[in-house]
């Protein structure tokens, strides 16, 4: 289904179309199960978080906006959301509130200034391939499976802070790269 | 670099910290005040926002695997109770014309249908009058609507309004097929009553759905909404 045609459904479940709400989740609900599923791991937990999102969606529909970006992103993104903070509180993560950010300023654009480049704008695709290949590697690995620091640290076999160090680079080098 | 709160120095952190919550290695408590000042800063919410649309690519990483179908049914029950599966209804929402005219509005004016609780039980009294309330999430407009089956008056309170001068608004019986039918045109400044065409009176029921357009002084020129739809609402027995 086109983005626009997704869009066009959320609009109206945002009015309190039941159909247009039935349509929206044959045509997600498999990406956003299998969001659920690589996260959570375990089929009646992803289940279980599925049918909150799809609560969520319907209450959060009024406030999808077209301009705010693709409404698969915006769907993605409440999933994510959803299964990381069931992660989360499933196995709390400790945490050293904070620990200085001691890296230079890039002279990052804020978003308004990039707005007018977005067209032309890279691809985060080819941004992570200028990254240390297993910088990139743990970037996808956070994003995709929801891994905090310390589980990234365990599975990369590499001490916390220098995980959280490669992340925080990495960040701001697909930044600096996006806007480029 | 210090951590100052609102130097110029702290967009490489709030870069980073807003990075990290979308990457989702943050603890709960993390992502907790991440989304607490997203709701209070918004241009930190953009930088948010910004980082979701960049790491979207990375969705495609998700390959499709298709739910159980008992769970979509589980969500329905959950959002409109036990009693039946997707709405039976005739369509009221299927009238090609009206998404056409509604898509005419501006995408803020995101409509919602707050509607009353029904508390009179299957069979409903026919003396109750209907009530709608009718709003928008740009909240310049927002509407209650009572109808009165037993004289075919529709009272219209306008609960808020912003300052439209030289508009009026126009009221819409938005029906399963067709055009949608004016019901009559009110000022936004004041509370206004219609008297409802006989012909179309046997058509407010519960259920049905009323939309307002905002339209010229003394409403549409062609009869059919020319300006963006305010607000509309489905009419329920309170």
């Amino acid at each position: 289904m086109q983005n626009n045609e997704i869009a066009a459904l959320i609009n109206r479940v945002a009015i309190g179309d039941r159909k247009a709400f039935a349509a929206l989740y044959n045509a997600t609900s498999p990406k956003l199960f299998s969001i659920c599923l690589r996260i959570l791991k375990d089929r009646a937990d992803a289940e279980e978080a599925l049918q909150e999102i799809y609560v969520r969606v319907w209450q959060r529909s009024r406030t999808f906006a077209v301009d705010t970006g693709s409404p698969l992103a915006w769907l993605a993104a409440i999933a994510r959301n959803h299964a990381i903070d069931i992660l989360r509180a499933r196995k709390p993560v400790a945490e050293d509130l904070d620990d200085a950010y001691d890296l230079a300023d890039d002279g990052i654009l804020n978003p308004e200034q990039q707005v007018a480049m977005a067209d032309e704008g890279r691809r985060i695709d080819n941004c992570m391939q200028e990254l240390d290949s297993v910088h990139a590697g743990a970037v996808r690995r956070a994003y995709v499976e929801g891994l905090s620091y310390l589980e990234l640290a365990e599975e990369l076999k590499v001490p916390l802070n220098t995980v959280r160090t490669w992340l925080r680079r990495s960040l701001l080098k697909l930044r600096e790269c996006m806007q480029r | 670099m210090t951590s100052g709160e609102q130097s110029q120095g702290r967009r490489p952190q709030d870069e980073i910290l807003a990075g990290e919550y979308v990457l989702g290695v943050l603890s709960l408590e993390a992502r907790h005040a991440v989304e607490q000042r997203m709701a209070s800063d918004r241009a930190f919410a953009r930088i948010v926002e910004r980082w979701q649309a960049d790491l979207a690519s990375l969705n495609d990483e998700y390959e499709d695997v298709a739910p159980r179908p008992v769970v979509f049914s589980r969500i329905e029950t959950r959002l409109f109770g036990p009693t039946r599966a997707v709405a039976p209804s005739s369509g009221l929402w299927n009238s090609a014309q009206f998404w056409r005219w509604l898509s005419l509005g501006t995408s803020a004016v995101a409509v919602a249908a707050i509607v009353y609780a029904s508390g009179a039980g299957p069979k409903p009294q026919r003396s109750a009058p209907l009530v709608a309330e009718l709003s928008s999430t740009n909240s310049q407009i927002s509407l209650l609507a009572s109808y009165d089956a037993g004289n075919g008056r529709l009272r219209i309170v306008p609960v808020a309004a912003g300052g439209r001068e030289e508009k009026s608004l126009e009221l819409w019986l938005v029906p399963g097929s067709g055009n949608p039918r004016s019901l009559g045109v009110f000022q936004p400044d004041r509370a206004g009553e219609l008297v409802i065409p006989a012909d179309l009176r046997g058509n407010i029921a519960e259920g049905a759905t009323l939309a307002v357009s905002l339209e010229p002084f003394g409403g549409s020129p062609t009869g059919v909404a020319t300006g963006p739809v305010v607000a509309s609402g489905v009419a329920r027995r309170p």
